[in-house]
């Protein structure tokens, strides 16, 4: 009875069965447990907030430098939900916009630090050898400072803005995904599937990219979910040193760095910016955790 | 035993050398001619020269990369531009004071994480548990400037508990210098009041900094102690009658400690690099209070001195951590 429009759909069903199944049981799984799916409302929220966000907040011109300093240090009103800062531009708005900065670049990092990553670590763990010595050592050596340090460091020498703090955070990003991809990849190469493929032919690219790669779609998965929340949450921290994004742009670490300065009196400068940061990073968080436990099944409880 | 330190101690030889060139890297990393910057606008084309040759720039960058190493190893780490000061000579000042609150926070931390990750795996999926891991997840998320800001906000400045920030009060006679920490100067000099004014400044830090690696080290005991519990030695103990306390903390423990070890020795690196926000909320004088006011006035030789001591400082920590492997298990001394 399936009518024309539907056909294709149940025909990409048929073919796809056992991936199909797969996903279901994930999410059945995921679903199982409560804390995870916080994570996902939440993490579905703030992107709605993000995408809509110009749309809906009551002072958008409050975002791109508009200073109304008659109104400065309002406290939280029907008029400034969020109250008003030392310019007397609204805080609400600038917290709806602020998660714009904070999402694009946690995006941007992974994006960048992922690829990067991923693509050294398949090459070391696939060729081996000097190739592997080479970007492992290299790997090693910025494994031994913490990424906040290091991109505090690159983001100081390039020159403060938010293009070069995003520049400064992949480049520190990467070491994880190769250390990742390396080992697994290494392990991989000897399977019976990756021999098959290099009898039948298949040149080194197709069977890193077509054979290997998708297995380890699982842990890449998982730790880009658990790493998002941590790229915010550098960047936010580089932002409040003074390091990232310049005003006007409303980013949530140097929203916090400025409101410091004002405190205790106007306590919801600092407030309503710090637990938006919170709670992305917590939604994002308990996403990963969950998602560790759906796809990884040795960290399963 | 001596031949695995010696064996350890000469593989992090090329680790530091690395480290070097990283940090060399990047101070070349910075746009346009530093010369120029110093030299100021005034200065003619010759006077350039000058300074060039006198910072040695005009080498090429090889030589430019040994003279820095020989600098290095004499210890000569550059003089800051704003102060003028030698870099080496303010990081022997601020760096006890950081790795002071370091050691207090990961006390703290551990204290607290192995028995909490213990009951969590003992009450696995009951709510004792089910508290831990909220806690745990909410505590990683909860950014350590923001934690500190609101702590500030709260106990120091709103109800007035403890002081705003510093490591101790200015107009107080500081205990003689010893060791460069205080609670162990003032401890050493028998002063009583300085120890209680050292520890009231150091409360708020170090709470702000132990959040995380406490979640960490709770979590991290919980997986390892659950995994212990599955070996089948556990099963033999408990088949022997043995009580389930003796079991957990004579045999378990021992196993499940070895993998939390690891965490604590990377925490303890990481948290040398966030002690930089929370001594910047704190105004702790610190290697990380000194990094981010550099940062605001560009003076890049205590940025890159500051880099460099974190490396070196976790490389060395990562060495003790893998004697103390050695120690625990002694699979591993033999491997």
């Amino acid at each position: 009875m399936t009518t024309l429009a539907t056909a294709p759909i149940a025909r990409w069903r048929e073919r796809n069965q056992s991936r199909v199944e797969n996903w279901q049981r994930g999410w059945y799984r995921l679903r199982q447990s409560r804390l995870s799916l916080v994570g996902l409302f939440i993490v579905v929220a703030i992107m709605l907030v993000t995408l809509t966000g110009p749309g809906f907040v009551p002072y958008p011109q409050d975002a791109s430098g508009a200073v109304h300093v008659r109104e400065k240090f309002q406290g939280p009103s029907a008029a400034h939900w969020f109250g008003t800062d030392e310019l007397g531009r609204d805080i609400f708005t600038l917290t709806v916009i602020g998660a714009q900065v904070s999402l694009s670049v946690g995006v941007i990092v992974l994006l960048v630090g992922g690829t990067i990553g991923i693509v050294l670590g398949a090459l070391a763990g696939y060729f081996g050898g000097l190739v592997n010595e080479i970007i492992m050592r290299v790997t090693d050596i910025f494994l031994t400072v913490p990424s906040l340090v290091l991109a505090l460091a690159i983001a100081a020498a390039l020159g403060a803005s938010l293009r070069n703090m995003m520049f400064a955070i992949a480049l520190v990003w990467w070491p994880g995904y190769s250390r990742l991809v390396q080992a697994e990849v290494m392990s991989r190469k000897q399977d019976l599937y990756v021999q098959a493929a290099r009898a039948l032919g298949a040149s080194h690219t197709r069977i890193i990219f077509t054979h290997i790669l998708p297995n380890l779609l699982s842990p890449i998965i998982v730790k880009l979910s658990l790493d998002m929340g941590f790229a915010i949450l550098t960047a936010a921290a580089l932002g409040f040193v003074g390091v990232g994004a310049q005003p006007p742009t409303p980013e949530w670490g140097a929203m916090l760095s400025i409101a410091r300065n004002y405190m205790p009196q106007y306590w919801w400068y600092p407030v309503f910016p710090g637990f938006a940061l919170f709670f992305t990073v917590f939604g994002f968080n308990l996403l990963g955790d969950g998602l560790r436990d759906v796809l990884d099944p040795r960290a399963r409880r | 035993m001596t031949y695995f330190i010696l064996r350890r101690l000469l593989l992090i030889v090329p680790i530091l050398v690395g480290l070097s060139l990283l940090t060399f890297v990047i101070s070349h990393l910075v746009p346009g001619d530093p010369v120029q910057l110093a030299a100021g606008p005034q200065a003619s084309r010759a006077d350039i020269e000058r300074l060039r040759a006198e910072y040695g720039l005009d080498q090429p960058l090889p030589v430019q990369y040994v003279v820095y190493v020989g600098n290095l190893l004499r210890g000569d780490w550059g003089r800051s531009v704003l102060s003028r000061r030698p870099v080496a000579e303010d990081l022997r000042v601020y760096f006890p004071a950081t790795l002071e609150l370091v050691i207090a926070a990961m006390t703290l931390a551990i204290a607290l994480g192995i028995p909490l990750g213990i009951v969590s795996a003992v009450y696995r999926d009951r709510w004792p548990d089910n508290l831990s891991r909220i806690f745990s997840l909410a505590s990683i998320s909860l950014p350590r400037f923001f934690l500190a800001l609101l702590l500030q906000l709260a106990l120091a400045m709103s109800l007035a508990w403890f002081p705003l920030g510093g490591r101790f009060p200015t107009l107080e006679t500081p205990p003689p210098l010893l060791t460069g920490f205080i609670l162990l100067d003032s401890l050493l000099a028998g002063n009583a009041h300085a120890f209680a004014l050292a520890w009231q400044h150091m409360a708020l830090p170090a709470f702000a900094l132990s959040l995380s690696p406490l979640a960490t080290i709770t979590r991290m005991m919980r997986a390892s102690v659950l995994e212990a519990l599955q070996q089948d030695y556990v099963l033999t103990e408990r088949a022997l009658g043995l009580p389930m306390r003796l079991i957990l903390f004579k045999y378990v423990f021992k196993n499940a400690f070895i993998s939390t070890l690891t965490i604590i020795g990377l925490y303890f690196g990481f948290l040398l690099g966030g002690s930089v926000l929370v001594e910047t909320v704190f105004d702790w004088p610190g290697i990380g209070l000194y990094a981010t006011k550099s940062v605001l006035s560009l003076d890049f030789v205590p940025i890159m001195g500051v880099t460099l001591l974190i490396g070196i400082t976790f490389v060395l920590v990562n060495l003790v951590i893998d004697v103390l492997y050695g120690v625990f298990d002694p699979r591993i001394r033999y491997a």
